[in-house]
């Protein structure tokens, strides 16, 4: 027991504290099916007035809008109940009613409450297999390139005017906070294709260059800066060379 | 010594504990909710009113603006461009000046004793409704209904509803305002935006004018010597320069492309 050095104790428990914390922190999420990624279910007041939730697919969407579409145009925040959507907004031409209007796609009425208002997460395969068949692989999330699928699918830019896309395509190099991890890339050239500047600017990043605080992995795994789309909709965490380019899986 | 270290090394453990989690409490790398369109330029005012068990003013600005212009509340009647930084008091409304200019039974319903949520006649908690379950007489909605849309702010074209005559703003208060002449055909400025191939702005004064005179803005927003007032993004997106209105009362921000409008060629 005298060979017993409280120091080495000492440096034995916080590394293992470390570690634990660490695969605490790293622990990707378990990923849905490909038919079930970034579905979602919104129950801010449905189960409270005694209706079924809404069960939102977002492939059936992104498959004919961008994303700036609903989260700029129409508002829709990127955290799942955290829009106040009301059923007077709907009837009123607000959020899901910009589009559920009988126009431009099926009308928010009784008959169809139950379209939406579905209550649980389904499978969705057979649907989802027969729109994938004919587009681009991907390994995660959708298992769809939704990037290189844009050329089939051609969603939607812009809602309520004609605009473009901005041509901005400046790439960041964002140098990893972990000794040995390659800097990840950042394309605005890709995701202003897909998004406006205020999704993602001053608030979720700053647009002072190096002026974003808290900007590391953990913090992204909890849903914050990539983490708001890059976990649940657009393509997952898991994918890390997609961003980490310089990354390399051991041989 | 040893034990020395342990102990050293148990509080920087701990320091470092704490750190992780307090940074894990707080709000960044997140969009903040945006205020619902029948929300958007709703100010809170509580100057004295809690301290003094009243509850706060809500001031739904798209109802005043449908009405009257930005520049004649906060030029000639003397509104500042912040919350609270005005210094209403009751007496000073009573009198005649701040909300008191029209709320005094003329233009506007009066400031009379009386609480609606207890019955009475329609007063005190019309404005003073902050937390009091008050149906407002005037439904946000039912307007909206027959205006130009736009999808930002108010989801109101407040510029087109002007233009198509659905709206008529008043400019001029006898009793505070005195007549002078509009500006006729003011030039737009050229506006050079820092970032590379990022577009320039083409900054309407013609459309700036109709609402807020010059007065609002020069000179103490923006100096008057051209190229003299340099500003940035990031300063605007915390309320300072076009800030002052836009994101608050105006469109957002949010709308890059409304005002980044010319192409880098």
């Amino acid at each position: 027991m005298a060979s017993f050095r409280p120091s080495v104790v000492a440096a034995a428990a916080a590394s293992l504290t470390i570690s634990t914390v660490l695969a605490g922190v790293f622990d990707l999420p378990k990923l849905p099916p490909p038919d079930r990624y970034g579905t979602v279910v919104i129950d801010r007041l449905s189960t409270a007035n005694n209706v079924k939730p809404v069960v939102f697919s977002h492939w059936r969407h992104r498959a004919r809008y961008s994303c700036r579409v609903c989260h700029f145009e129409l508002g829709f925040e990127f955290e799942t109940n955290a829009t106040e959507i009301t059923e007077k907004d709907n009837r009123h031409g607000l959020f899901c009613g910009a589009c559920h209007n009988g126009k431009e796609a099926f009308a928010h009425e009784e008959r169809t409450c139950e379209r939406c208002h579905a209550g649980k997460v389904r499978s969705e395969k057979k649907a989802f297999h027969e729109f994938r068949r004919r587009l681009p692989d991907a390994p995660f999330g959708n298992e769809i390139d939704w990037m290189a699928a844009q050329e089939d699918l051609e969603p939607r830019y812009a809602f309520f005017k004609d605009e473009k896309p901005l041509d901005y395509t400046t790439e960041l190099q964002l140098e990893a906070e972990w000794f040995n991890i390659p800097p990840a890339v950042f394309p605005h050239g890709a995701h202003v294709q897909l998004l406006d500047c205020a999704n993602c600017h001053p608030d979720v990043f700053n647009i002072k260059k190096k002026t974003t605080e808290h900007f590391e992995m953990r913090f992204i795994l909890e849903g914050r800066f990539c983490g708001a789309c890059h976990l649940t909709v657009a393509f997952p965490l898991n994918d890390c060379m997609r961003c980490h380019p310089a990354m390399h899986r051991n041989p | 010594m040893t034990r020395r270290y342990f102990q050293v090394a148990m509080v920087v453990a701990v320091v470092a504990v704490l750190a992780w989690s307090t940074a894990v409490s707080q709000t960044f790398g997140v969009r903040k909710p945006r205020p619902k369109p029948n929300e958007y330029g709703t100010t809170v005012i509580d100057n004295a009113s809690t301290a003094n068990q009243i509850a706060a003013v809500e001031f739904p600005h798209w109802l005043h603006r449908a009405n009257y212009t930005c520049r004649l509340c906060h030029v000639d009647i003397g509104f500042g461009m912040t919350a609270n930084e005005t210094g209403i008091t009751e007496d000073d409304n009573r009198h005649g000046m701040y909300c008191g200019t029209c709320h005094n039974g003329e233009i506007a319903f009066r400031c009379q004793e009386g609480k609606m949520a207890e019955g009475g006649p329609r007063s005190c908690d019309r404005c003073h409704s902050v937390g009091l379950e008050i149906e407002p007489k005037n439904d946000f909605y039912v307007f909206r209904e027959g205006m130009p849309r736009e999808r930002f702010g108010n989801g109101i074209d407040w510029v087109k509803a002007e233009d198509d005559r659905l709206i008529a703003p008043v400019d001029i208060i006898e009793s505070v305002s005195f007549r002078r002449p509009k500006l006729v055909n003011p030039n737009d400025e050229q506006l050079t935006a820092n970032e590379i191939t990022m577009p320039n702005i083409i900054f309407s004064h013609q459309k700036h004018t109709v609402w807020n005179g010059c007065e609002l803005c020069h000179p103490q927003i923006f100096g008057v010597t051209k190229g003299a007032t340099t500003y940035t993004m990031q300063e605007i997106f915390e309320g300072r320069f076009c800030g002052g209105c836009h994101s608050k009362v105006s469109f957002p921000t949010d709308d890059c492309q409304r005002c980044h409008t010319e192409p880098v060629v």
